[in-house]
């Protein structure tokens, strides 16, 4: 499998699908400055952590959208670029672009929002004070970084349903989802289980200790390898896509 | 510059779409490719510009196989579907978006291209425009890639009266030596004085591909006149009856692409063993 990537090509890829959607991006993006805003500065955390995740599986779960519909795939496809290029522009629009543009947006949208409420009765001034509104940006940054990083293989595995089924993506990967869920945690169990049997035995506490450890271990690892295996059948389902 | 040798395709398995197809095409010639709705026109254009892939045989296009998809293959040829995606963007920002991929782009051909369909205001939105007028600006666009192969799929359905006649003199325009132009339609008149090679689909094969010149050289179009021998078909028209036959005094006509096509669909054997297909 011969892999073609050309800088200038892909940079002209990347500035095309920003302006064939940029009415969409443009109103995206007003939409997070204000909701956006207006979430990370309520005092509790399970929106903003709802909110993240939110964002990265409507992202990965649409990630190829343009391919889905006949004509827009037909554009697609027939774009002289290579697949890597193709697959790259949109891995970089879901993974990095659309995250990076939506903390920069988040940035003014909370400022803006935390100023507007101090002009609000006093009650929820006091909430909004300076330091608060830069708390809730910091807060913001750590919690689109604990989202990603604890929930990445969830969105690989969207991001390769989004190409593998041309419909109902979301709802097909969530069962399929299960399944993997459900397997995998047979899989951790038993290698946990062998792990913590060849540890030092007799001592309870320390095997029950590395019981965990292992658990989180090999989680981790499997995660991973899901990961860059759904990564890797996106491609290649792209370089098999016709336009049937 | 394009072959296809024993290409086999369905959309579902047992039902042939094209069947042990073998084709040549060569560049310098604007080729129709004509048949019956449902025949495999389409497919077979999908096929050459790699938005499907054959079930068996094998493709090949510029000395690409289109099924790669690779960019420099790509950069080379211009797929012009019946239907296009309509994109939300100034004319201008779409040329902007798409010229950067076609090396040979020229933005001052596509600027004359629009001026000749009559567009000037490269400012309004292509979404907003009627279908007929975003297809004068997509055959501008595709005429202005200068690729040396241009594939236009019913490129004149949608098209009025004027902007077929304009559409003509423009592809004419565009063509030179080391161009291929394949332009596939069920509307023959719209095609007439403008192909060179005629491929006639029918039944999942190729029943016929050959140069006007050889038609012409193998057949006579003409009006019925007392005496006229080998007569392969026949039509009633205003001026008289229409015929096709067999030309074995090497008498010069015009080739008459709608005759031509009627006469194929009713006498496929007859003609078809003139050309040794």
């Amino acid at each position: 499998m011969k892999i073609e990537f050309n800088l200038k090509r892909f940079i002209a890829l990347l500035k095309r699908e920003v302006l064939v959607s940029q009415q969409k991006l443009l109103l995206g993006l007003i939409i997070n400055m204000v909701f956006g805003g207006l979430i990370f500065l309520l005092p509790k955390s399970d929106m903003t952590t709802f909110y993240c995740f939110a964002i990265f599986f409507a992202s990965s779960a649409i990630a190829f959208q343009l391919y889905t519909q006949k004509l827009s795939e037909e554009q697609q496809l027939l774009l002289p670029v290579s697949n890597f290029e193709r697959y790259m522009a949109v891995f970089v629009k879901v993974f990095i672009a659309m995250p990076l543009m939506i903390i920069i947006a988040l940035i003014p949208g909370i400022l803006i929002m935390g100023l507007l409420s101090n002009i609000l009765p006093d009650y929820i001034a006091s909430v909004c004070s300076i330091q608060y509104i830069f708390d809730s940006i910091g807060r913001m940054f750590t919690t689109f970084w604990y989202i990603f990083s604890n929930y990445y293989s969830i969105f690989a595995l969207f991001f390769f349903g989004s190409i593998f089924y041309r419909r109902y993506a979301p709802f097909k990967m969530a069962i399929l989802m299960f399944g993997i869920a459900v397997f995998t945690l047979i899989l951790v169990s038993i290698t946990a289980y062998i792990m913590s049997k060849t540890s030092i035995a007799g001592n309870e506490t320390v095997s029950m200790t590395f019981y965990y450890r292992g658990i989180e271990i090999v989680s981790n690892i499997i995660a991973i390898l899901y990961s860059l295996f759904f990564m890797f059948l996106a491609y290649l389902r792209l370089t098999e896509r016709e336009d049937k | 510059m394009i072959s296809l040798t024993n290409v086999d395709f369905a959309y579902k398995p047992q039902r042939l779409v094209l069947d042990n197809v073998s084709l040549e095409l060569d560049k310098g010639c604007i080729h129709g490719l004509l048949g019956k709705n449902g025949v495999g026109k389409t497919t077979l254009l999908r096929l050459i510009s790699g938005l499907v892939f054959p079930q068996s045989g094998d493709i090949k296009v510029l000395d690409f196989t289109p099924k790669k998809r690779q960019a420099a293959f790509l950069s080379q040829i211009y797929f012009l579907g019946e239907e296009f995606f309509a994109y939300k963007t100034s004319i201008d920002v779409f040329c902007k978006i798409q010229s950067p991929f076609y090396p040979k782009f020229s933005k001052e051909e596509f600027i004359q291209y629009l001026k000749d369909f009559e567009i000037e205001d490269l400012s309004v939105k292509m979404d907003k425009l009627s279908f007929g007028t975003r297809k004068k600006v997509m055959i501008a666009f595709a005429l202005a890639t200068n690729t040396p192969l241009l594939i236009m799929d019913e490129p004149t359905n949608a098209l009025d009266i004027p902007a077929k006649a304009q559409f003509r003199k423009l592809v004419l325009k565009a063509m030179n030596d080391d161009k291929c132009i394949v332009i596939s339609t069920h509307q023959v008149r719209d095609l007439h004085n403008l192909i060179d090679n005629i491929v006639i689909l029918d039944e999942q094969e190729v029943i016929l591909n050959a140069t006007n010149n050889q038609i012409t050289q193998k057949l006579f179009f003409g009006i019925k006149q007392e005496g006229n021998t080998n007569i392969i078909y026949s039509e009633d028209t205003l001026a008289g009856t229409a015929i096709v036959k067999e030309n074995t005094q090497n008498q010069e006509c015009d080739l008459d692409i709608e005759l031509l096509f009627n006469a194929i669909m009713q006498h496929k054997e007859e003609i078809t063993k003139l050309f040794n297909i």
